[in-house]
């Protein structure tokens, strides 16, 4: 049983944290999205974002990336060129192949864990579980160090995390709740034929029942008299703090993000192409949030609005990413 | 103190009476001095975040009038509360330096758990204010803070909240701008930290 996921970190990141960002994962997500990287890059004011698929239990790097041809160590299928002289990869991987230009292949990592809960937490935080210190997870840290208070959107969401190998490596450790992920569809792989859509929502997103939204603005304005009036004297980071998740969680919930998206929208070919099970539909529910995040963004360029279909049809361009996932062997 | 303790010969209680009447430990949370910034003064208490169990009972007692913390819990509340100290578990460490998620603030806004216990038709708490007969406004409202934040309103917030309820909210309705009183209250950081 294989259980993989994904989780996108919305940060501005420089090309060196980027890039250590990705080394956990098996492949680059440069040929993700060629149209709105290629905007992205154009703008000034970008933002950066990071997508990593961790793919616990995914296929061995000897079937794939790394084969050590005549070693003994090495696996059984043969090696084939790829578009980057030098760089072969698994003979199954000839699409791929093709888009290795926009790949980049990291085989010197090696570590000394032998574990599979040990090494997660290793490749997660960077750290060694050592002692009672409690290291964040990349995304957490990242959001800490990159992430912008007024942002709309979360900065770290994971998507049907599958946590068994190591809890303490999907969390934001001594970091504190303030930079632990949105975590979305976690019970996802218990999905019955097709309700993905009800399994990969964000929790308490929507009012409540019988709320609506008149009412829910009048009750914001009570909460902010009520606390206004409490905090003008207290000064102290848990009330700031308290103000401060409030006010992101009311303008989530009011952002075009939180309204429109919705894996129900999505065309159904572009939810076939990313695989009709919980990973395939993370990943859809990810493409998503990532349009979403772009046009939300305060990039005049990437906000502008009717581009609905480009992300779509770049997203389609993700499957071929998609494909090596070790669902579909 | 270190004496007084010795004499006691080791009385927990002895120390325990001792730290809470003395005048460091009942300084007021207010600020009304920019002396008192520094916290290792005590000069004013400093804010506290509620652990996440102290939070989730909390929310129960002021929402449960009939003390659905005692007995045989359900299995939903079990389930309930497993699911809230989840997402409200923090690090350990300085309470002080507490924070809030967006997570948790949605959790609260919007979750079961509130929503329950601010709807008409669910809420013990909230129908038994709304529908009491012998009771004005003013008193429900009294009501509500008493029973979540443990204080009278002041003449300034009951002035605001009483015309609040009585123009009826944005439904026009008595009840449900009642319901959104004690939601805001619910929410309140005067609810969730410890002052």
């Amino acid at each position: 049983m294989t259980r993989q996921w994904a989780e996108t970190i919305a940060v501005p990141l420089s090309r060196r944290q980027w890039l250590g960002a990705s080394l956990a994962g098996a492949a680059s997500s440069a040929t993700w999205l060629p149209a709105l990287a290629a905007e992205t890059e154009n703008d000034p004011q970008r933002r950066r974002r990071c997508i990593l698929l961790w793919m616990s239990g995914g296929p061995s790097q000897t079937d794939t990336f790394d084969l050590k041809p005549g070693h003994p160590n090495g696996g059984p299928f043969q090696e084939i060129d790829t578009s980057v002289p030098g760089m072969r990869i698994s003979q199954h991987l000839p699409r791929l192949a093709k888009q290795a230009q926009d790949l980049v292949l990291v085989r010197s990592m090696s570590t000394n864990e032998g574990d599979h809960g040990r090494a997660t937490f290793h490749l997660r935080t960077g750290y060694r579980p050592t002692g009672p210190i409690q290291y964040p997870a990349l995304g957490s840290l990242l959001s800490k160090e990159l992430g912008r208070d007024e942002d709309e959107l979360p900065s770290f969401v994971s998507i049907y995390p599958y946590r068994g190998a190591n809890s303490a490596a999907f969390g934001s450790g001594f970091l504190g709740p303030i930079y632990a992920p949105l975590t979305v569809g976690e019970r996802a792989g218990s999905a019955q034929q097709g309700n993905y859509d009800e399994l990969l929502k964000v929790r308490n997103l929507e009012l409540p029942g019988g709320v609506r939204l008149a009412q829910a603005g009048n009750r914001s304005e009570l909460l902010s008299g009520i606390d206004e009036r409490f905090l003008a004297d207290r000064p102290g980071l848990p009330g700031q703090s308290h103000r401060t998740a409030f006010h992101r969680a009311q303008r989530f919930m009011q952002s075009a993000a939180g309204k429109v998206f919705n894996l129900e929208e999505e065309p159904a070919e572009v939810r076939e192409a990313y695989g009709l099970n919980a990973f395939g539909q993370a990943a859809c529910w990810r493409g998503g949030w990532w349009s979403m995040a772009c046009r939300s963004s305060k990039s005049p360029s990437a906000a502008r609005p009717g581009t609905r279909t480009r992300p779509t049809s770049t997203r389609l361009r993700n499957s071929a990413a998609c494909s090596i996932r070790p669902g579909q062997r | 103190m270190a004496r007084g303790f010795i004499e006691s010969g080791f009385d927990a209680r002895f120390l325990i009476r001792a730290l809470v009447s003395s005048q460091a430990y009942q300084r007021s949370s207010r600020q009304t001095d920019p002396g008192q910034d520094d916290p290792t003064l005590f000069a004013r208490m400093s804010l506290r975040a509620l652990s996440a169990e102290q939070l989730y009972d909390a929310l129960v007692q002021a929402t449960s009038p009939y003390g659905s913390g005692r007995g045989v819990a359900s299995t939903r509340s079990e389930a309930q509360r497993a699911e809230f100290l989840n997402a409200f578990q923090g690090p350990p460490g300085d309470a002080t330096q507490g924070s809030t998620s967006i997570v948790q603030a949605l959790t609260l806004m919007n979750g079961s758990l509130v929503a329950d216990a601010t709807s008409l038709e669910r809420s013990r708490t909230l129908t038994a204010v709304a529908d009491a007969p012998f009771m004005t406004t003013a008193e429900r409202i009294e009501t509500l803070y008493l029973a979540t934040v443990s204080r009278p309103p002041t003449a300034d917030e009951l002035e605001g909240l009483v015309k609040y309820v009585d123009d009826g909210g944005a439904h026009g309705r008595g009840r449900a701008a009642l319901a959104d009183v004690f939601w805001s209250l619910l929410n309140s950081a005067e609810f969730k930290i410890n002052h």
